[in-house]
Formats: C-alpha cells, structure tokens, sequence
C-alpha cells in the first residue's frame, strides 16, 4: 500500500474504522446522523466504507453537495437519486413527476431540469421525491451520503439568499420526520453551526438538525494508526531498523491521524530517507516548520478571525497559553490570562471554550482545558512563535 | 544517426518512447510514479499526481513516458483508459473539460468512445449535456457492459434489476488515467464552480486518477478555499544537476554514434565545459536536449561558439514565449534583458516612462509567469529576469555580443578544473591566443593581489603596484588572470582584520582602475570587479543582500567565493506581493 494523502483510499485499505461504521448504521435504524470531525481526520473515507459495506436491507447513495450553487440543482439530484430506486411503474406516477410536470420541468434522457423561472419549484420536486419512497413499499431503503452540506448551503446563501438556504434546512427536517422509510447523514469540512450561525445572523431562527444523531469522527486507535504505518512503511520501502518501533514512532508523531501519516510516510520516500524515530521526529518537525506549510495547518489560525468574529484576540490569548501549557489549563486561569490583557467575563469566555471545543481546537480534561491535538499545540508554539 | 533526428526538443510526445526512455536522467521520479498509477488502476486507492516546474524542466517528457509505459503495460492495460488532455487546447467549462476528456479518449479508443455519442448531445442544455456525457463516459469505463454508444442506449432509467448490476459494474470500472498539462490554465477556465463539479465527481465515482503538470504552484491546489486544496501529491521537478546534464548529453551522442564526444564528457575538462552550459541553463533539461543537436567535442571545448549557437537555437523558443506578453510585459522583459545589473521598480519605470505602480503591476504579472525574479532589499525589489540565457539572447540582439562572450569567457575560466592547461583556442577580441590558466594560477594571482593589500595601508602604494601589475598582465594577453584572481582575493579577506574603512580604499583603487583600463568600455575586467565590489560591500556591511546587485549567474559566483554572502532564502519579491 503506498502512501497516498489527499487521494481516494480503497475501502480495503481504510483501516480503524470498522465500530464506527457499525454504530453509524446501528444509529441509521433509528435516525439520521450528522457527522461531524476535524478536517483530514477521515471523514468521506469513513461514509465510503459505510457506503462499500451497507448492511442488505439499505441502498446507498453518495452525493457531493458542494457541486450544487442552487436548491433546484439539488432538488433534481435527489428527484434522480430516488428515481433509480424506484420501480419503473413507480416511476411513470408518481408526485415528484407530477410536480416536474406542474413546474413545466422536463426530462431528457432520465434527466431532470427544472426551468428557470421555475425554479421556485424545488420545494414540491424534492418534497414529491421523498413522498415518493413512502407510498411504493420497496424492499430497501435508501440512505443520502451528501457530503460538504454546508459548502452547498454557503453556496445558496451566496447565491440565493440565506432564506432559501433556511429554506431547503426545513424541508428537510419535516421530510425526515414525515418519511420514516429513508435516512441522511451530512458531513461536510466546516461544522454546520457555522454556517447555521450565519444563518441565524440574517434572521434565520430554527433548529433544523436537532432532530439528528451527532456523532464525532476521531484520530485512529493507536493500534490501528501503527498498523496503517506499518502497512504505508513496507509499501514505500522505507527500510526502517525495527518495524514495529518506527511504525509506533509514526503513528504518535501524525496524533494518529491517518492524513498525516500518509504524508510522513511519502515526505520519507520523497526525501529518501528511513523510517526510523529519530528521522520521523525530525522530518515532522521540518514539516510542521515548513514556510509552505505542506500539511495544511495554516487554517487553524487563519480561520479564527472569521469563527470567532470580534473575539480573535482572545482567542489567540486561550490558545497561546494553552499552546505552552503542560497541564490542562482552568477557566479561572484562563480567564486571569485574558483579563491580564482585556476586559473579559467568565461566561463570554465559557462561551468562547465551547465553540473552540467544537471546532476542534480543545478539549476538556479533568476541570480544565487542553489542545485537542498534540501536534495541532505544537505546530501552534511553532508558528506563533512562542 | 536515425534516432537522433527523430529526437524532438519542444514536443516530447513525438519522439520516440524508446529514445525518451533513454533520455530521461531522473530515473528515481519516473519509478515512483509509476508505482502510484500501478496502484490506482489495479486497487481502489486512487492517487491524484501534480508535478510542478518551470518550462522546459522535462514534464512533457515524464508525461509521454508515463502514458506510454501504463499504454503498453500487459497488467494494466486491460484496466485501464488513458486519456491525455494536452497543453494546446482550452478548457472554458466542465461541460468543455467532459468533451476534451471524450475526445481524447476517442482518439486512443475510437471504438469505444464514438463521435457520434457525443454529438447526440449537441442540442442540449450545457448542465444537462456534461451530466449525460460524465453518464456516458462512465458507462464506457465499465468493461461489461455493451460498447453501444447512442445517448438512447444508456438514458433510459435502468430497470431495477439493471440497477443492481449497475452497482457491480461500477466496481469493477476500468480506471480512468486522466493525463493534464498545464492543469492551472484548465482550473482558471473552469472557475470555482467548475472545480466543484470536477471535484465532486471525482469523490462520486472513485475509478479516476489524475496525472497532471503545471509550470507552478497556483491558487486552485494551494487556496485553502479551494476544493482541491491539498488534494494532490504535489512533486516539485527537480533541475538537473550537472552530473545529470552530463549524463544526458552522454546519452544523446551515444544515440548519435559520436564516440569522440562521450569521451571527452568523462573528462575533467568536458565535464567543466558542461558546468558552465549548467551554470546558465540553471539544469533546465530543454536547453540541454538543444544544445545535443548539434554539439560536437571540438564545440564543446570552444565552449563560446557552442553556446553561441545554443542562444541562435533557443531564439525562436523564447521569441515564442515572449509573443504571448502584452506590449508593456515585453518592454520590461527587454528592458531587464539589456540591464547588466538587476533593476529597482523605479528604474524601470523611469526607463519606460510608466509609473512605478503600473510597472509593478506587470512585473508581478511576469513574476507569476515564471519570467521574471526579484529580490526585496530594504523597500526595493531588484528585479532581473529569471532565465539567464534569456537575457543574453536579448543582449545579443541588442548588439551587446562582446558582453555575452566576456561572460562566457570568465566562467569558462572559472569552472577551468585544477592542473588542467591548455584549454582551447579563444577568438575573443581581436587576438587569438593560446590559454594557459588554471585554477593553480589564479590562486597565486590571488595571492599576489592580495600581498599587495597586505604590504600596508598606503593607498598611493596600493595603486600603484596594482597599475604595474595590470600593465604587466596586460602585455601578454593575460589580463583575465588578474580579474578571477582578484575575485577569489574576497576568500582571502574573509578572515581579514581590515577595517571596513581600510577595504573602501581597496574598493576604489580597483574601480579607479576600470576607467583606465577600458576608457569606460567593455572589458574582461568589468564582471570581476563587479563581483569584487559586491565582495567587498558584504564583507563591509555583512548584509548578504548586496548580492542582489548581482545578476544571478554572478551572484552565484560570488556564494562560491564567499558563502556567507547567500541569503538564508532567495524568496521571490514580488510572487510574495501577489499572494499577499
């Protein structure tokens, strides 16, 4: 197996994710799912094994949202998505063709279009595709995949208005709680709640995923990220002194991230050297260090200012000290820090933890806070500087 | 003979896959690559390839030998379907990236990817006909299915049972190799949306690997908020070193038959000659594939009429490249090339009559092309062009010979290995002359240069035993001695306890001498003592950014002589301004 970061891994080869699998189905018995992780962790190779492996009684079926800049685009998709599933007699009377019809949509070749000055009409398509599911009793039932959820609704809210946006939320949410034949898991590389925060902001009040199961992705199990290291080790030839030592190495230096260890493994072959500790430790951090910033890091800071906006400098505060600190931090340090340096309340910065604990930056631990990730800290001590 | 002439310098993909496998020195990237579309065609791990470089750093060439290796492997043949997207064409959509795609796989698979199945989409809408022609294409992919390529044949909503099959087609698809050139001009022509659908595609249906190149790094894979941001394994190439520039030229005159040549590269004297062509070229593989056409031994040991003919050859290249710049961009670039030294913004602005923000403009512009390089000192960005042949064409299109061949001259000497004697025959200036230097000799002209600074701090003294010693080398033609003596003086000051006050007299009786040596005009003197000034400024000031002064083939001189005169990193001034 050769390293591979940033590209489609078999579902063979997806390693670590088999219970997390066989909890997201055993919740999709019962209700649809959100996922939520940190970028990289290995979200879309987590729904394409869900999607290899689907249990008999589901189909599955795997959309990439981002592609789609209006809700009409994405009313079609789902119109052709629920088609494929449905008998061809189903298919001939149904109400998602009758509302096509009512639209003056047409169809070409088993494509729908809805025109323009239709478009207004995605409300009954996608509405009449889902109903659809409902009346014919169909031995399966059909599971959305829809990844990057919520670039697709930053793209109708740039395009269409933050309403439509709202908009497609809601019909959603009473689909979900209307139709009990069909399920959905969004994912997506920015947390919804940013997105339904800038929702609320231009009026926006509903709750449209309460409904939804919320289930995190998390970094592998040491064993299965020193498995995968060993596996990337061997396929690029890497020629370490003990295997099983510089697998181990690898997986603590990557905080057992897959993406990472992909990449230490091919910065390795490409720089030609051995797999061993101490070339692991070193490379990782020429990486960390690089000015090009090959691992993608840079956007932890970057996109503070647009996360927490009016609070950048306290948040650099928390996460400056939580860089240095070695002991979790509580929020009555915390808050000395800050107040050392600016007028701040508990609460505002309760408030402050929470959202950076769900964007992934810390965690609780003990009654108090702490870098989520390992090398996330130190890349921050380094970049900052501190 | 025959494989020579068959070898072609700006388009790879029509020379012969054999001779390209022959020519291509960088054996350690072709395997990796190799090893990775290996896995993407015969596992479900696809890997997406982009190897960045400037022009004429071989991508072309790694591209053909890739194509043709997976084209004619018995494994992966049979699963796999190549289509080759070359750097000619114009990607304006994904609906025109989907065409492009069919098009060139029609050309490989004329039975299976028909133009007839792609004309039935003519008529319709462009969002309707890309999603029937990524349907179609697909459905080509699938090894099972029938080759009917009608849209009828495959629009109609399959039957449930058809459905299922469907899905076990789907994985069992033939990987689809997707070959890119120049992938920054595809992703501008998409726009963002674009991208999106290509990416989503991509994630939708996992049977497609892409191979791309591209002159640099751009917005579309470094963007964070792009959709391919960090999706490919980026692979910067690598220029060849000189061992690698000899090998290859090695490998070409083996092609050729020319025994002679082959010999005279596994000489310390060949190799030298290569290391000066290197030293220009800056390991660029085109202009060695260039220079291979016509170098013989005796050319290679002139060197001058050898590069010479190289420049007359790589004219019309770089005439080619400059025809695509707008009006303004090409007065820049022809006002660099005629520079002897890198200019500030405002020097060319004045120069050009533009205000400095319009020049600045173009220049990042032309910086972004890969044209043009510049270097922040202080508020300044010196900027010269990037491509040092490019500006000695321009130079000797502007009458400026004699400087180019002064130039040569003095890195012929330079790179001159040690011991070695008689070098060639030089027709520089008026007088033929037998060469004698080495690197033995200059180090005692060295020596002597720098008893002179060393018998005491008496301008007048120094000044005149520096005039005598000019004088001296001067009546027999040897006056070039003095200037890489003088040069490589600097290493002898390094550790010198001389004030800085005590070096600017030193400075100046030399540059005094300039005026009185050559009444202004061109000399075998001017590059040294442009590099003794710079010299001298470093170890005056310790500030490694007067090398900046320097045109970059000289600036690298002057690392070698003193190399705590490199600056930590050489980044790119005005690439910096643009992406900040």
């Amino acid at each position: 197996m050769k390293a591979n970061p940033g590209g489609q891994i078999d579902v063979t080869c997806i390693l670590g994710r088999d219970q997390v699998v066989r909890e997201a189905w055993d919740v999709l018995e019962r209700q649809s799912l959100v996922i939520a992780a940190e970028r990289r962790i290995g979200k879309t190779s987590v729904i394409r094994k869900m999607q290899a492996e689907a249990p008999g009684s589901w189909v599955a079926v795997l959309r990439d949202l981002e592609q789609f800049h209006s809700a009409a685009e994405f009313a079609e998709a789902v119109y052709q998505d629920v088609q494929q599933h449905l008998s061809l007699w189903k298919r001939n009377a149904n109400r998602a063709k009758k509302a096509l019809e009512a639209a003056g949509g047409i169809e070409i070749h088993g494509l729908l279009t809805l025109p323009k000055q239709s478009a207004s009409h995605w409300k009954s398509v996608l509405i009449g595709a889902i109903e659809d599911l409902g009346i014919e009793q169909v031995e399966k039932r059909l599971v959305f995949f829809w990844d990057e959820m919520p670039f697709m609704l930053e793209n109708l809210r740039q395009r269409e208005g933050g309403s439509v946006a709202g908009d497609v939320l809601d019909v959603l949410r009473s689909l979900r709680q209307a139709q009990g034949n069909f399920r959905m898991v969004l994912t997506g590389s920015i947390g919804l709640h940013h997105v339904l925060g800038r929702l609320r902001s231009a009026g926006y009040a509903n709750s449209p995923i309460n409904d939804m199961y919320e289930m995190e992705i998390t970094p592998l199990a040491p064993k299965d990220a020193a498995d995968l290291a060993q596996r990337l080790i061997q396929g690029e030839n890497l020629q370490p002194s003990r295997l099983t030592e510089s697998a181990e190495a690898m997986a603590v230096a990557a905080d057992y991230v897959p993406f990472y260890i992909h990449h230490i493994a091919r910065t390795l072959r490409q720089t030609g050297q051995r797999a061993d500790p101490p070339q692991i430790e070193a490379m990782v951090r020429d990486q960390l260090q690089d000015a090009r910033d090959p691992w993608e890091l840079q956007h932890y800071r970057d996109r503070i200012d647009t996360y927490y906006p009016g609070l950048t400098a306290v948040a650099l505060t928390v996460l400056d000290t939580l860089a240095l600190a070695t002991e979790p931090q509580s929020i009555d340090q915390l808050l000395a820090t800050v107040k050392s340096r600016q007028e701040f309340d508990r609460e505002s910065l309760l408030k402050l933890l929470k959202a950076l604990a769900m964007d992934h930056y810390v965690r609780r631990q003990g009654n108090g806070f702490a870098f989520r990730f390992p090398m996330i800290q130190q890349w921050w001590r380094l970049d900052r500087m501190l | 003979m025959s494989n020579f002439s068959s070898l072609s310098r700006f388009t790879p993909s029509r020379t012969s896959p054999q001779v390209l496998r022959k020519l291509f020195v960088q054996r350690a990237l072709v395997i990796d690559s190799q090893e990775r579309i290996r896995e993407s065609v015969l596992t479900g791990n696809k890997h997406h390839l982009l190897f960045v470089g400037p022009r004429g750093f071989g991508k072309t060439h790694l591209m053909s030998l890739l194509v043709d290796w997976a084209d004619r492997h018995p494994t992966l043949r049979e699963h796999v379907r190549i289509a080759w997207l070359n750097e000619d064409d114009t990607t304006s959509s994904w609906l025109k990236l989907l065409l492009r795609l069919h098009d060139a796989l029609g050309k490989k698979y004329p039975t299976e990817f028909t133009a007839a199945s792609r004309e039935a989409f003519a008529e319709l809408p462009a969002q309707q006909a890309a999603e029937q022609m990524s349907r179609l294409i697909l459905k080509q992919l699938a090894p099972s299915e029938s080759t009917e390529t009608s849209p009828e044949a495959i629009s109609p909503r399959p039957k449930r049972s058809r459905r299922r099959r469907r899905v076990t087609k789907v994985a069992t698809s033939r990987t689809l190799l997707v070959f890119v050139e120049n992938l920054d001009a595809v992703f501008e022509g998409l726009g963002l949306e674009g991208q999106q659908r290509l990416r989503a595609f991509l994630q939708e249906h996992s049977i497609v690997s892409l191979v791309a190149t591209s002159t640099r790094l751009f917005g579309g894979v470094q963007s964070r908020k792009s959709p391919f941001f960090g999706f490919f394994q980026i692979e910067h190439l690598q220029p060849l070193t000189v061992e690698q520039a000899t090998q290859l030229l090695s490998q070409i005159a083996a092609l050729r038959q020319d025994q002679a040549l082959v010999s005279f590269l596994t000489t310390p004297v060949g190799r030298s000659r290569v290391r000066v062509i290197h030293h220009l070229a800056g390991g660029n593989h085109r202009v060695f594939v260039s220079l291979s056409q016509f170098l013989t031994k005796p050319l290679l040991d002139e060197l001058v009429p050898a590069l010479e003919r190289l420049l007359d050859e790589l004219t019309p290249y770089f005439q080619e490249r400059l025809r695509w710049l707008s009006a303004q961009q090409r007065e820049l670039v022809e006002a660099l090339g005629r520079a002897s030294r890198p200019l500030t913004v405002k020097e060319l602005a004045n120069q050009l009559f533009v205000t400095p923000q319009t020049a600045s403009s173009q220049l990042q512009k032309l910086s972004v092309f890969g044209t043009v390089r510049s270097h922040s000192r202080g508020r300044e960005s010196m900027c010269e062009l990037a491509e040092p042949l490019l500006r000695m064409i321009i130079a000797t299109k502007d009458n400026q010979l004699e400087s180019t061949r002064r130039l040569l001259e003095f890195l012929r000497l330079w790179f001159q290995p040690s011991g070695s004697s008689k070098i060639a025959e030089s027709k520089v200036g008026q007088t033929s002359r037998r060469r004698s230097q080495s690197r033995s000799t200059i180090g005692s002209m060295a020596e002597t240069i720098h008893g002179i600074l060393q018998s005491g701090w008496d301008v007048n003294q120094w000044r005149k035993q520096v005039s005598q010693l000019l004088a001296r080398r001067s009546q027999v033609h040897e006056l070039s001695d003095v200037g890489h003596g003088l040069v490589r003086s600097l290493e002898l000051l390094r550790n010198s306890p001389l004030s800085s006050e005590a070096l600017e007299q030193w400075r100046k009786v030399w540059q005094d001498m300039r005026v009185s040596i050559s009444g202004g005009s061109e000399s075998e003197l001017n590059i040294p003592l442009r590099l003794f000034d710079a010299g001298i400024r470093f170890l005056q000031t310790h500030d490694p950014r007067v090398s900046f002064d320097l045109l970059s083939e000289q600036r690298l001189l002057l690392h070698e002589v003193l190399p705590e005169s490199k600056p930590a990193a050489e980044v790119n001034a005005l690439s910096r301004d643009v992406s900040g």
